[in-house]
């Protein structure tokens, strides 16, 4: 049964990734990489956000929820059905238009990939229940999703180990329990390392939508080869999967303002991204903060007046389900968070309000023993040097998505800032045990705006050619 | 000359931009590969189970002598003052019976009707009987030498 209980993470991921392509495909922009690893991830979020309301309503004793899934998948695929000749043609499309260069990349970001993998359950042999945060707060509270029946309520108090924390994993991973009715513990393996897998996936499918094959390989062999991507992802933490929120939720941001003339289905799926980002994590629900400003700003400076109350109800459509279900979990369930006490804020702003705080966290970050990344070999210096040599192109239909991608960077670490200025904990135990983390949270995303801003590679390699091809006679 | 310095700079960029990408390539490769190989040793060199695995594997069984869901107390070698214990180790200890016992949730003290003990197994016949002649809780059932269910004084 263990084995076989792999089975039971095929429905969400078939739900997410027929929602995706049922989205993209009218578009003719995207990819089957993209659909494939943007639709993992959404369909974990949207059957979390479904299983939390069924447990609402009825309880997880009820059964059912997998009829309500396999239901869905058949609309899905009947309305799929419906754009077959769509639907071919993005099969197809996937194939063509690749010369040497690009196959000779694909194939080998497609061996680290496969590096990586093995990497990854070494990683799970060693830690098969992950590491402290995984036990400690996600897994347990999945164990206590899947074990409490009607009474799943009542672990939601305050003596429960940060029990404000959003339910997208435990609910992700306690629904594979009770569908498979054993708590085999490789199903947290495998949903981290989906995530894992798929944030590559996302980030290589965006930039392939670009039209910026190489640089999507290229992105996708820096990211896999980052041990502390493989290492963190196998962890079991939320990080991950939240990096893959954040970088689904900025690809498809950048997606639809690249795409000004058919931004909708870009815009839903931005939104619900980030909708689900704040369903994974509470630095999620920062970033859907942050998401919500940066967005409807890009949508006010670049549509047309006329257009853009129907692009912020595209935004808003996406975002309805996550943020409905966050909403609901908050003032339901869940207990005061340890950071931010919304009942009495006076020690936050005052914190907010002390120069004195400021000063100790820039300290706390300098002091910050860890680095980032984990590499023996200088990779980040070449990533550099190749960033300084293609720069000097930012064409300019790319500036807004570079815009947005680059605020959201930004107005997320101010946020992380903040955090530690008004974090109760000392700050820093606080830094030093959670920074590394939040990096890279950020990181995926980082790649993204570093590779779609470098100028095309695919024009240099041109010039090669054709300064080797001889001479016309 | 200035000119031709700018031309063979010019022509030489493409060259050097693909360098860079090999380079990077290589690297990459070969970091990883070398996580891999890494990881794989530390594979070689697993005995037994890790230490979550081992916990659960033992005190699952405790389970089933409480009740399937609320709150008992947890009591451990860091309630009893002046005892020398790691700190860390005391809240693995306390994250990992929790995990354990899911979805009964455990508060530290004694303020609930059951109260599950964890006392690290010194040897010493006597800090049993100290625990509970301190904390005026009552053993009702020794699970294993360090893991007791005790009689609490209820809210």
């Amino acid at each position: 049964m263990s084995y076989l209980s792999y089975l039971t993470l095929l429905p969400p991921m078939l739900l997410g990734i027929l929602f995706t392509a049922w989205l993209l495909l009218p578009t003719r922009k995207a990819n089957l990489l993209l659909v494939t690893s943007l639709g993992i991830p959404i369909g974990f979020g949207i059957s979390s956000c479904l299983l939390f309301l069924w447990f609402y309503v009825f309880n997880p004793n009820k059964p059912g929820f997998f009829f309500l899934e396999f239901g869905l998948i058949a609309c899905l695929a009947f309305l799929l059905w419906r754009q077959k000749v769509v639907s071919f043609q993005f099969f197809t499309g996937f194939l063509k238009e690749k010369d040497k260069v690009q196959w000779i990349l694909g194939v080998i970001s497609l061996t680290i990939a496969v590096i990586g993998i093995a990497t990854f359950i070494n990683y799970v042999n060693i830690n098969p229940h992950g590491r402290y945060d995984a036990w400690a707060i996600w897994n347990v509270r999945a164990r206590m999703l899947a074990r409490a029946g009607e009474q799943w309520k009542s672990v939601f108090i305050p003596q429960v180990f940060h029990a404000d924390y959003p339910l997208l994993l435990p609910l992700t991973i306690a629904r594979s329990w009770l569908q498979s009715g054993t708590e085999s513990m490789r199903i947290p393996s495998a949903v981290a390392g989906l995530f894992t897998f798929t944030s590559a996936g996302i980030l290589t499918g965006c930039l392939i939508t670009l039209k910026r094959w190489n640089q999507g390989w290229l992105a996708a062999i820096v990211f896999l080869s980052t041990p502390w991507v493989i290492f963190f992802g196998s962890l079991q933490f939320a990080d991950i999967p939240l990096a893959a929120f954040i970088l689904a939720a900025s690809a498809c941001l950048c997606l639809a303002l690249a795409n000004v003339d058919n931004p909708s289905a870009w815009l839903v799926l931005a939104g619900l991204c980030a909708g689900l980002a704040g369903w994974t994590k509470n630095e999620g629900q920062l970033f859907l903060l942050m998401f919500i400003m940066v967005a409807s700003g890009m949508i006010l400076t670049i549509f047309h007046k006329r257009h853009f109350p129907g692009k912020l109800l595209q935004l808003g459509i996406g975002l309805l389900l996550p943020v409905l279900v966050i909403l609901f979990f908050k003032f339901t369930l869940a207990p005061t968070n340890d950071v931010v006490n919304t009942g009495d804020l006076s020690p936050t702003v005052t914190a907010l309000l002390s120069p004195v705080r400021y000063h100790e966290v820039i300290n706390g970050l300098i002091a910050y023993p860890k680095g980032f990344g984990g590499w023996s070999v200088p990779i980040p210096a070449i990533v550099l040097s190749i960033g300084l040599l293609l720069w000097p192109h930012i064409q300019k239909e790319r500036i807004p998505s570079l815009a947005s991608i680059s605020l959201l960077l930004i107005l997320q670490w101010i946020g992380y800032f903040l955090i530690y200025v008004i974090t109760p904990h000392q700050i820093q135990v606080h830094i030093n045990q959670s920074y590394d983390r939040l990096l890279m949270q950020l990181y995926p995303t980082f790649l993204l705006l570093v590779f779609v801003a470098i100028r095309p590679i695919e024009e240099l390699f041109n010039n090669i050619k054709t300064n080797s091809s001889p001479p016309a006679v | 000359m200035f000119e031709k310095i700018l031309l063979v700079i010019k022509k030489g960029y493409p060259y050097l931009v693909a360098s860079a990408v090999i380079l990077l390539i290589g690297l990459s490769f070969y970091s990883s590969l070398q996580t891999f190989l890494a990881t794989s040793k530390d594979v070689a060199e697993l005995k037994g189970d890790d230490m979550v695995t081992a916990w659960d594997k033992r005190q699952r069984k405790v389970r089933l002598l409480l009740p399937d869901h609320g709150i008992i107390g947890y009591l451990a070698d860091w309630d009893i003052p002046n005892y020398k214990y790691g700190p860390s180790d005391q809240e693995v200890e306390f994250l990992l019976a929790q995990y354990t016992v899911a979805p009964l949730v455990l508060e530290r003290g004694i303020q609930h009707d059951l109260v599950l003990g964890n006392f690290n197994d010194t040897g010493d016949p006597q800090k049993l009987q100290d625990v509970q002649n301190y904390f005026g809780v009552q053993l009702i059932k020794a699970f294993s030498n360090e893991i007791f269910i005790l009689k609490g004084k209820g809210k």
